[in-house]
């Protein structure tokens, strides 16, 4: 790629905020969290030269957005840009991709608006997207991966806010096509209220949609039976935590009742609590998993005594599934 | 003609030699011959919107530089029924929404190696290493008969094994294309395996498949020939109905096969890899195969441990009242399945004793 992306010339020196108008078809940073930058702009002022073109006596941004809204918040009056005349827009558009990829790394939402911008507002078949745009951004070429990072520039706000806040990758973000536009909407809030993290966020999408497959009930439905699982008064961690857990179990209900008995098995033991007995993962194994945790002999001593009064029927019921 | 579309045929340089270029060009006329790329990319597969079925169309005729044959890894924990795979085609013309193959192959065409002769040395090398029985197939990394009527592969196999009484080679199918077979003596150490399932799996998860119905009369006209048969019941898929399913595949099967002749029955559930959930999703969508409650054990999603049991225990019941003395094994399950299934592992089965060869 020419580094000039073909322009006539090339110039660099300050020019006034108000004569720069940001181009919506370059633009690809989302979420707007710029904080650290705002410090640094309001401090230093911008370093790295944003990149314009002329446009009717004023200048249309191209590159930097997040340089000119930190320079805009610090109320500053000039920055440092460089002008590119008759350069071509969609090279310039490939090398401020390539350049936002390699200096922040782009999340999927940005990615997809780029492929939107590339195809609505440059005119590019999905082919000559794959061709130019993807290796810019350090996608492989694959049709399959255009389509599937290319839905997400339509998804809702709350969907794409939270796609790029999560750091969801395209495969960890495929759950979300399974989803109706509203239905997945009002998921993506109610996760979003509950700050669950990148994992905890995937499979919650997933289990949403087992229940929805499985037991026919939409999503708006089961998050509302969640809501109710948790008192209102409990401190939001302990409610997100018993209300995701909820959801686990809810999405898998033998594998919770399977907890369920077992967890009542361990209790009719009537073991000290350092005491911790635990079945293999999904119960798919063939040990049970007995933890102490004792920090003073005395503890582990009771533990140990009260594990040898233990009944074997007691411990066989444990084994049932085993 | 089986009737599975080939619009490109790719052959390597060593490859081209091979009289199966000959009978591919011939029995696809219409195909596009070219020399194949190194990579799948450079047939155009990554353009596609659907690489897995666009890569069914294309055959790649190449010499195997790897291994032919080697014994089925099987998982750990897990009682392993001593199968070993020949991968002599890797890729599949039937397009089935479980499959692993979509997610487990890099190049999706389908690739058939062409040096025979490295394979049957390689036989030879095995049997002289080792002691036992060798039961092996070609239906691990694709179906054994899909292109049989084109390329009598069969034939090619059969005259391999039929000097090597030690093996006994298993032509797994979903297909009806056994004309080839029946026109030649049935040989002794050789079976013809269908892969079975409800009709509504069948009709709904196997495009390209033949019907239940087609395969077990195609089986039945092999048990009149003279030939063994065997069945798998692999993935077993939990569906509206499945129970009364299951049975009515196993009733079919009772009027159509004597169990005399049916040489082993296995019985899988529906597994794969969490990645390809999304393959799955994307190409047939979230309601099929993927409802159900499937927990991740422990690198495969399979239905929870009481659904399988459930599963199992009832196409057990339903198969041993259809073909009585038929015998039959689990496929990837652990020694307490086994137990709550058969009630016994499969060496203390006493009066189960091809279940002991296989599994000693």
């Amino acid at each position: 790629m020419n580094l000039l992306a073909g322009a006539r010339a090339m110039e660099a020196r300050p020019v006034t905020l108000a004569d720069i108008i940001p181009d919506p078809r370059f633009h690809c940073s989302f979420p707007h969290d710029i904080s650290a930058l705002d410090a640094s702009v309001a401090r230093r002022g911008v370093i790295n030269p944003v990149w314009l073109i002329p446009s009717d006596g004023k200048y249309d941004l191209i590159c930097g957005f997040r340089r000119y809204r930190a320079a805009t918040k610090a109320a500053q009056e000039k920055m440092p840009a460089l002008i590119l005349e008759g350069a071509d827009e969609y090279t310039l558009l490939l090398m401020q991709a390539e350049e936002n990829s390699h200096t922040r790394g782009l999340n999927l939402l940005e990615k997809a608006m780029l492929i939107r911008s590339a195809h609505a507002s440059f005119g590019k078949t999905p082919e000559q997207v794959i061709d130019t745009l993807f290796p810019a951004i350090g996608l492989e070429r694959s049709m399959v991966m255009y389509n599937a990072i290319s839905q997400v520039a339509e998804y809702g706000p709350y969907t794409q806010a939270l796609v790029a806040s999560s750091g969801m990758g395209a495969k960890q973000a495929a759950v979300l096509a399974q989803f109706e536009k509203e239905e997945r909407e009002l998921a993506a809030e109610w996760i979003t209220d509950h700050r669950l993290g990148l994992n905890q966020c995937v499979q919650a999408f997933e289990a949403l949609l087992d229940i929805r497959v499985n037991q026919g009930l939409s999503a708006s439905e089961v998050m509302d039976e969640m809501e109710k699982a948790a008192a209102q008064n409990w401190d939001a961690t302990r409610r997100t935590d018993v209300i995701f857990n909820t959801l686990i179990k809810k999405s898998k209900p033998a594998l919770a009742s399977m907890e369920y008995d077992f967890d009542d098995a361990v209790a009719a033991l009537t073991l000290p609590p350092q005491v911790r007995i635990r079945p293999p993962k999904n119960f798919e194994g063939r040990h049970i998993e007995l933890t102490i945790r004792a920090d003073r002999a005395e503890s582990m001593s009771a533990a140990i005594a009260a594990l040898g009064k233990v009944e074997r029927g007691g411990l066989e019921k444990l084994f049932k599934w085993i | 003609m089986s009737g599975y579309p080939i619009d490109r045929i790719a052959v390597t340089k060593e490859a081209g030699a091979s009289p199966l270029l000959q009978r591919a060009i011939a029995a696809w006329p219409g195909a596009e011959v070219e020399q194949a790329q190194a990579a799948p990319e450079g047939d155009g597969l990554a353009m596609a919107a659907d690489p897995v079925a666009q890569g069914k169309r294309t055959l790649v005729l190449v010499k195997n530089r790897g291994r032919f044959i080697r014994k089925c890894p099987g998982t750990m924990g897990l009682i392993c029924c001593n199968y070993w795979v020949i991968d002599l085609v890797e890729g599949c013309a039937i397009d089935c929404s479980y499959c692993v193959l979509q997610g487990y192959l890099t190049d999706r065409r389908i690739r058939l190696a062409v040096n025979f002769d490295d394979m049957e040395r390689e036989l030879d090398t095995e049997l002289a290493a080792t002691d036992g029985p060798i039961r092996l197939g070609t239906g691990e990394l694709s179906d054994s008969l899909m292109f049989d009527h084109e390329l009598g592969i069969s034939s090619m196999l059969i005259a391999m094994v039929r000097q090597r009484p030690r093996v006994t080679l298993e032509l797994k199918t979903k297909t009806v294309n056994i004309d080839s077979i029946l026109d030649t003596k049935p040989v002794e150490n050789v079976v013809i395996a269908w892969s079975l399932n409800a009709p509504a799996i069948a009709y709904g998860e196997e495009r390209g498949a033949a019907s239940i119905e087609q395969r077990i009369q195609a089986a039945s006209r092999a048990v009149a020939a003279g030939w063994k048969v065997a069945f798998h019941f692999d993935p077993l898929v939990i569906h509206d109905e499945w129970e009364a399913g299951y049975r009515q595949t196993a009733a079919l099967l009772a009027e159509a096969v004597d169990p005399a002749r049916v040489e082993w029955i296995s019985l899988g559930a529906l597994r794969f890899h969490p990645s390809m959930k999304d393959v799955i999703r994307r190409r047939f969508g979230a309601e099929g195969i993927l409802k159900g409650e499937f927990a991740l054990c422990p690198n495969k999603m399979r239905y929870a441990k009481p659904l399988r049991r459930r599963l199992f225990s009832t196409v057990k019941n339903a198969l041993q009242e259809a073909l009585p003395g038929a015998p039959l094994y689990l496929c990837m399950e652990g020694a307490e399945m086994w137990k709550a299934v058969f009630g016994a592992l499969p060496q203390a089965m006493p009066r189960n004793a091809p279940m002991k060869r296989l599994f000693a």
